[in-house]
């Protein structure tokens, strides 16, 4: 008795056998010849079926080597990338600030506001010599930018391409990175071989 | 398991997170926000904000000839190119640290540090004097950061997670 199966969602291939052979009637019997050729032609649609199988699933793994590849290569920043970007954005603020702002003279009201905006950021004589010296006027408002951008783009309030999952996003990094208590393995985190190590190495050393 | 379920059993639990683990989430995640950054208005009003305050604050500095507008179109341009390389930074599976005053600087949890005052440090200081010289004196004090630095920790495949490269200096000025 030959049963058929159904395969995935390929119907039943009947060949004319039921289950039960008593309600076959002798005269819709195929003869032995017959069945063997239904039988040697559905081995070959089944041999078909795991080839053509078999080809999907080698493009499948191909299709995920290279999306694991383009993954890796996106997650990938090269150092002469990064080192032309930043040298890109420098540029753009270098250049902005002569182009909208009066470095050359300075009247009374635009020095105290200097005081007031770069007050904290830059040592006291450095702030007086700005009457005086317009390359000085033009470091400060550089650097006045700089801090903004630093604060709200790189800085952990930043974010920014994260859109609608800002909040979501800087919260499990708030959670993630932890308060002095990481939530990582402190053999790794906390180690001699750590982010923080590495975070006090770069820190300021007379703070 | 849900995200949330995910971090809590991963925090909470016995199973505790490595470097290497936080970066890759946190390198994928950034890489699922592509669709976001292209697409989502908060992005770009974001933006807007950081280029307006800025045009604010600086106001009283500008020329007096400017048209309206022209500034605030160029500090946009400024603030959105620099938020693409904080994507491109994000997205990364090295962690960058972008920081002017102190590494913590772009930390969630900010350390309260000397915006100037500390000690020249030619590792990850250049001292660009206002003439244009370069100076490298060891015994000087910063008097002003004029734009950030930043460091590499890791390596651009996703390992060593010990090691640190100064990438970028921090262009600082140290009156004589």
């Amino acid at each position: 008795m030959i049963r058929s199966k159904s395969v995935g969602s390929r119907p039943a291939v009947r060949l004319g056998v039921t289950e039960d052979s008593s309600h076959v009637s002798p005269s819709a019997s195929p003869g032995p010849h017959e069945t063997e050729a239904q039988l040697l032609e559905l081995l070959k649609r089944k041999d078909g079926i795991i080839e053509e199988m078999e080809k999907r699933i080698s493009k499948l793994v191909t299709d995920l080597m290279t999306t694991h590849m383009e993954f890796r290569k996106m997650a990938y920043l090269d150092d002469s990338d990064l080192a032309a970007s930043w040298k890109s954005l420098e540029q753009s603020i270098s250049q902005l600030v002569p182009r909208w702002y009066d470095c050359s003279a300075m009247d009374p009201v635009s020095v105290a506001k200097l005081g007031q905006l770069f007050g904290q950021m830059c040592q006291p004589e450095l702030l007086r010599q700005v009457g005086i010296g317009p390359q000085m006027r033009r470091s400060l408002l550089e650097a006045y930018i700089w801090r903004t951008l630093l604060t709200d783009v790189f800085g952990a309030s930043g974010h920014i391409w994260a859109g609608k999952a800002h909040d979501a996003i800087s919260n499990l990094r708030l959670e993630l990175e932890g308060k002095g208590q990481s939530m990582r393995k402190e053999s790794v985190s906390r180690g001699a071989d750590g982010f923080d190590r590495l975070q006090s190495q770069w820190g300021v050393p007379d703070r | 398991m849900g995200l949330t379920d995910l971090i809590d059993y991963r925090v909470n639990g016995e199973c505790l997170i490595d470097d290497g683990e936080y970066m890759q989430w946190f390198s994928r995640t950034a890489s699922m926000m592509d669709f976001v950054y292209k697409n989502d208005p908060r992005c770009s009003a974001r933006l807007d904000t950081i280029a307006r305050r800025l045009k604010m604050n600086l106001r009283v500095l500008e020329k007096a000839e400017i048209e309206g507008g022209c500034v605030e179109k160029d500090l946009l341009g400024v603030a959105s190119y620099a938020c693409e390389l904080d994507f491109k930074l994000a997205k990364s599976n090295a962690r960058y640290m972008v920081f002017m005053y102190d590494a913590y600087d772009t930390s969630p949890h900010p350390r309260p540090c000397k915006l100037h005052g500390m000690e020249f440090d030619p590792e990850n200081m250049v001292d660009v004097y206002y003439t244009g010289s370069t100076k490298g004196s060891l015994s000087r004090k910063v008097d002003l950061v004029l734009s950030p630095g930043v460091v590499k920790i890791g390596s651009g495949v996703g390992s060593e997670y010990g090691t640190s490269t100064v990438m970028i200096k921090r262009k600082v000025l140290c009156l004589p």
